[in-house]
C-alpha cells in the first residue's frame, strides 16, 4: 500500500505534463490506474437523477479535467514548441462561457463547435485526428454505440489528445447511458447538499462550494469508487470532503444527508443491475 | 416610359405611358434617358459582385440576376441571412431590390418580382412552392405578351388557376393545344418539374484550373482523383503568385449543361495540397453525379498573401489548429465554429460574444476581483415560474418548475443588475446604477439557490419593486449550476 500511495504521489508531482491527468485527491487517484485521467483515452460523463438532462455538474466536473489537462508552459525543454493547449468543446448548445471560466479553462484558447446527434461524434473524432488539441469535449445526447465509442478511443490513442463525452438524456437515470463503451473511464456526477459556508456557524443558509458524489462507474483495469467531494474550484481541483455532513438544526428540512445516501444507494443498485 | 421607381408608382405612373401624358400628371417628374447599354454593363458588374455569395451567378436581363447558391448560403448563416446581407447591401449601394429564394430559378424569378413582401424565403418542397407561386399573377410565369393575353382571354389570371386547370380540369393537352407549349413548360420549370439550366458567368481572372473529361464522371472516386488534381494545380498557379487561398470554388458541369457548386472557406490564407484535397474532398457527397460530370472548374475565387509559415517542429500548432477549424466550418457551416469572450455587458445573456475562431488574439481579461458564480447552462428565453418567497427581498422558499416543488435550502443573493434598454443607450451608465432605477432601465435581481437534493439553480426576478415600468416582479428560472 505504502508503495502504491508512493506512486500515485510521484505521478501527481511528475503534474500535468505526463499521460494521466491526477485529481490530487489519493483516494480517487489510486483507483485509476496510472494514478489520474489517461491522456489518449475517451472518458465519460454523466448527471445523476434530475441532473442527467442538463448534466450541468458533470460538465463543470469535464471542465475541470480540462483546466487540470493544460500542459504548463516554459516547463518543457528550451527550443521546444509552446504547448499551444487549444481546447475544443462540441454540443449543440454550448455551455456559458463564464462558468467554463470559473473552472480553470482560458477562454482564449477554446473553441465552441455546434454539432447535434451523431455529427457529434464525427466532429469529436475530426478533432482528436487532427492532433491540434489538447482537450477535446463532446456533449452527446443521442445513444452511443460500441462501435463508435471505439472510433473516438483509437482516435484519442492514436494522438494523446485528452477525449471527454458528456453524456446527456431527457429520461432521468437513462440505463441507455450505461451500455457498454470501449470508454477507459465512466463518471456519474450528482449534486448533494452542501455544507454552511462556514463551518462554525452551521445555521448559516448562504452558499459555501457546491458538493457532489462523484461515482466512478466503471474503469478500464481499476475498480469503481464513490466520493463525496466539493466542487471544481478556479483550478478545476476537486477536495474530497472529510467532515461530517453538516446537520442544520435551525432549519426546518429534513436531514439531507439521510436523502442523499438513499438516493445513491438506490441507483448504485440499478447500475449493477444494469451492468 | 420604360420604368418608374417607387415614387412615381405611387403617382400613378407606370411603365408604357407616354411621357408627355406622365408629366402632365406629375410636372416634378425627373425623367433620365433611357440606356440599355449601360444597363446591360452594369447588370453584368453586379454579377461580378454577386459573386461573393456564390460562383454561379447568372444574369436575367434585362434587370435580374441569379445566384444558385445550393452548398454556398452555408458560408453566410443560411438563406434567410444572406439574402438579408444582400439586400442590405445594395440598398445602401443606391439600388432599389427585390430579392427571393426558392427551389427553381423560376419560381424564385416569379416570387422575387410578384409576391407582396419585397424578400421571401420560400421553404424547400413542391408544396412549399406551390402555395407560393399559385397566388401570384399570372405574368409571373415570363411569358411572351400574346401568350399572356391569350391565356387571361381564356380567363385565367393566377397561376393558381392554370395549375388546377393543367392537372385536374381541362388537362394538358388541349391546355398545350390552346395556348402552346410555352405556358406548360414555364409552369414545370417553376415547380421543378423540367430543368432549366441557367447559364452562369464565370469569373475569369482568378487562379483557376479546368478539367474536362471525354468520359463523364459519375463515381465519389473518380471525382475525388479528379478533385485531387485540380487543388495540385492550383496550388502551383498559388504558390507562384505567392499567394493562399481564402475561398474556393468546385463547379462542376454535367453532361446536360446543369451546374453545381460548392464553395468553401479557409481561415486563413493556405495553399496547402493536403488539407485543401482534404477540406474539398469532403464536399464530394453533396454533388449529385448521376447524370455524368463532364467538366469540373477549381476557382480560388479569394486569396490572400500567406501571413503565417507552418512550422515543422512537433507539437500542435496554430497551422494545425487552423487545418481543423477548416474542415469543421466545411461540414458544418462557417458560423458553427468560434470562440468567444465574455463581455462588458449586464445582461448576462448578452455578456457573451462570439468571434471568428482564429485570428486577432482575444485573451478576455477577467477582473480582478472574483465575478460572481454564473450557472454553467443559460437558459434561452429564461423559463417562468411559480415561487413562494416569504418576505419580498428575500430569497424564495420554494419554486415551482416543470411542475416539480423545488424548496430551496441555501441562497445568494440578490445580485442586482441593471441594463440600460438599449445597450448602447443615451445617457451612458451613470443614471441607475446607484439602486434607484430610473425608466429607461431593466432591473433584475438574481438569487443563486439550491434545493434539498443540492441542486443549484440561478432565479431571477424582473423589475425592482417600485418603478412598475422596470419589470412585473415575475420569476424566471435563468441557468442551472
Amino acid at each position: 500500500m505504502a508503495r502504491l500511495e508512493r506512486t500515485s504521489a510521484g505521478s501527481g508531482a511528475a503534474g500535468a505534463c505526463g499521460s494521466s491527468i491526477p485529481f490530487g485527491e489519493r483516494a480517487i487517484d489510486m483507483a485509476l490506474p496510472g494514478g489520474g485521467l489517461a491522456r489518449g483515452a475517451l472518458h465519460e460523463a454523466m448527471g445523476a437523477g434530475p441532473e442527467t438532462e442538463h448534466a450541468a455538474s458533470a460538465g463543470r466536473f469535464l471542465a475541470g479535467v480540462v483546466a487540470r489537462a493544460m500542459r504548463p508552459t516554459g516547463a518543457m525543454r528550451p527550443g521546444a514548441a509552446e504547448p499551444a493547449n487549444w481546447v475544443i468543446w462540441i454540443a449543440d448548445e454550448p455551455p456559458f462561457l463564464p462558468a467554463l471560466a470559473e473552472c480553470g479553462i482560458d477562454a482564449a484558447r477554446l473553441l465552441f463547435a455546434r454539432a447535434r446527434g451523431l455529427d457529434v461524434l464525427q466532429t469529436m473524432e475530426d478533432a482528436l485526428q487532427s492532433g491540434a488539441m489538447t482537450s477535446v469535449v463532446g456533449e452527446l445526447d443521442a445513444n452511443l454505440s460500441l462501435t463508435a465509442s471505439r472510433r473516438l478511443q483509437l482516435a484519442a490513442e492514436a494522438s494523446g489528445t485528452l477525449a471527454l463525452l458528456l453524456r446527456r438524456s431527457r429520461k432521468f437515470d437513462d440505463p441507455g447511458l450505461c451500455n457498454a463503451s470501449a470508454a477507459a473511464t465512466r463518471w456519474r456526477i450528482g449534486s448533494v447538499p452542501s455544507a454552511a459556508p462556514i463551518a462554525s456557524r452551521p445555521g448559516l443558509r448562504g452558499l459555501g462550494p457546491a458538493r457532489w458524489q462523484v461515482e466512478l462507474l466503471r474503469s478500464r483495469r481499476g475498480g469503481t469508487g464513490s466520493w463525496l467531494v466539493e466542487a471544481s474550484d478556479a483550478q478545476g481541483r476537486l477536495r474530497l470532503v472529510t467532515d461530517v455532513p453538516d446537520r442544520p438544526v435551525a432549519t426546518p428540512w429534513p436531514d439531507p444527508a439521510r436523502i442523499d445516501h438513499r438516493r445513491i444507494d438506490r441507483r448504485r443498485g440499478e447500475y449493477h443491475r444494469a451492468g | 416610359m420604360i420604368c418608374a421607381d417607387a415614387a412615381a408608382r405611387a403617382s400613378g405612373i407606370r411603365p408604357g405611358d407616354v411621357l408627355a401624358k406622365a408629366q402632365a400628371r406629375v410636372p416634378t417628374l425627373v425623367t433620365h434617358v433611357a440606356d440599355p447599354e449601360a444597363d446591360a454593363t452594369t447588370l453584368t458588374r453586379l454579377a461580378g459582385w454577386a459573386n461573393r455569395y456564390t460562383p454561379l451567378v447568372s444574369v436575367d436581363p434585362p434587370d435580374g440576376l441569379w445566384l444558385d447558391t445550393s452548398g454556398c448560403d452555408h458560408l453566410h448563416g443560411g438563406e434567410a441571412a444572406m439574402l438579408a446581407d444582400l439586400r442590405m447591401r445594395l440598398e445602401q449601394a443606391g439600388y432599389a431590390v427585390r430579392t427571393a429564394v426558392a427551389d427553381t430559378p423560376g419560381a424564385a424569378h416569379a416570387v422575387a418580382r410578384h409576391a407582396t413582401p419585397p424578400t421571401s424565403v420560400v421553404p424547400t418542397g413542391l408544396a412549399a412552392t406551390v402555395a407560393a407561386l399559385d397566388g401570384l399573377p399570372i405574368e409571373a410565369l415570363r411569358l411572351a405578351d400574346e401568350v399572356r393575353y391569350a391565356v387571361r382571354r381564356v380567363g385565367i389570371d393566377r397561376i393558381g388557376m392554370l395549375r388546377a386547370h393543367m392537372e385536374q380540369g381541362v388537362g394538358r393537352g388541349p391546355l398545350t393545344r390552346r395556348l402552346g407549349t410555352g405556358v406548360t413548360n414555364r409552369l414545370d420549370q417553376a415547380l421543378g418539374h423540367a430543368d432549366e439550366p441557367l447559364t452562369p458567368l464565370l469569373p475569369t481572372e482568378a487562379i483557376a484550373h479546368r478539367l474536362s473529361f471525354a468520359e463523364p464522371l459519375s463515381t465519389a472516386d473518380s471525382l475525388a482523383a479528379a478533385v485531387a488534381l485540380l487543388v495540385e494545380a492550383v496550388c502551383g498557379q498559388l504558390e507562384r503568385a505567392g499567394q493562399g487561398a481564402l475561398r474556393l470554388d468546385l463547379i462542376y458541369q454535367a453532361a446536360d449543361q446543369s451546374m453545381q457548386a460548392v464553395r468553401v472557406g479557409t481561415a486563413r490564407p493556405t495553399r496547402s495540397t493536403a488539407h485543401l484535397t482534404r477540406i474539398l474532398g469532403a464536399t464530394i457527397d453533396r454533388i449529385e453525379a448521376e447524370r455524368g460530370i463532364e467538366r469540373i472548374d477549381l476557382v480560388a475565387s479569394l486569396t490572400d498573401g500567406l501571413t503565417f509559415v507552418q512550422t515543422s517542429s512537433g507539437g500542435p500548432t496554430d497551422a494545425t489548429v487552423a487545418e481543423l477549424v477548416d474542415r469543421l466550418t466545411a461540414r458544418l457551416g462557417v458560423w458553427s465554429v468560434w470562440r468567444a469572450i465574455v463581455a462588458a455587458r449586464v445582461l448576462p445573456e448578452q455578456s457573451v460574444i462570439r468571434l471568428p475562431p482564429l485570428g486577432l488574439a482575444a485573451t478576455g481579461r477577467l477582473r480582478s476581483t472574483p465575478p460572481p458564480s454564473r450557472p454553467l447552462r443559460l437558459l434561452d428565453p429564461p423559463q417562468p415560474i411559480d415561487v413562494m418567497a416569504l418576505l419580498p427581498d428575500h430569497p424564495p422558499a420554494l419554486f415551482v418548475w416543470r411542475r416539480q416543488r423545488h424548496r430551496i435550502r441555501r441562497a445568494d443573493g440578490p445580485e442586482r443588475l441593471v441594463a440600460p434598454w438599449w445597450p448602447s443607450g443615451a445617457g451612458g451608465v451613470d443614471g441607475g446604477v446607484d439602486g434607484s432605477a430610473s425608466p429607461g432601465w431593466t432591473v433584475r435581481d438574481y438569487y443563486t439557490v439550491e434545493d434539498e437534493a443540492g441542486l443549484r439553480y440561478w432565479l431571477m426576478r424582473n423589475g425592482d419593486g417600485v418603478h412598475p415600468e422596470t419589470g412585473d416582479l415575475s420569476w424566471f428560472l435563468h441557468g442551472l449550476y
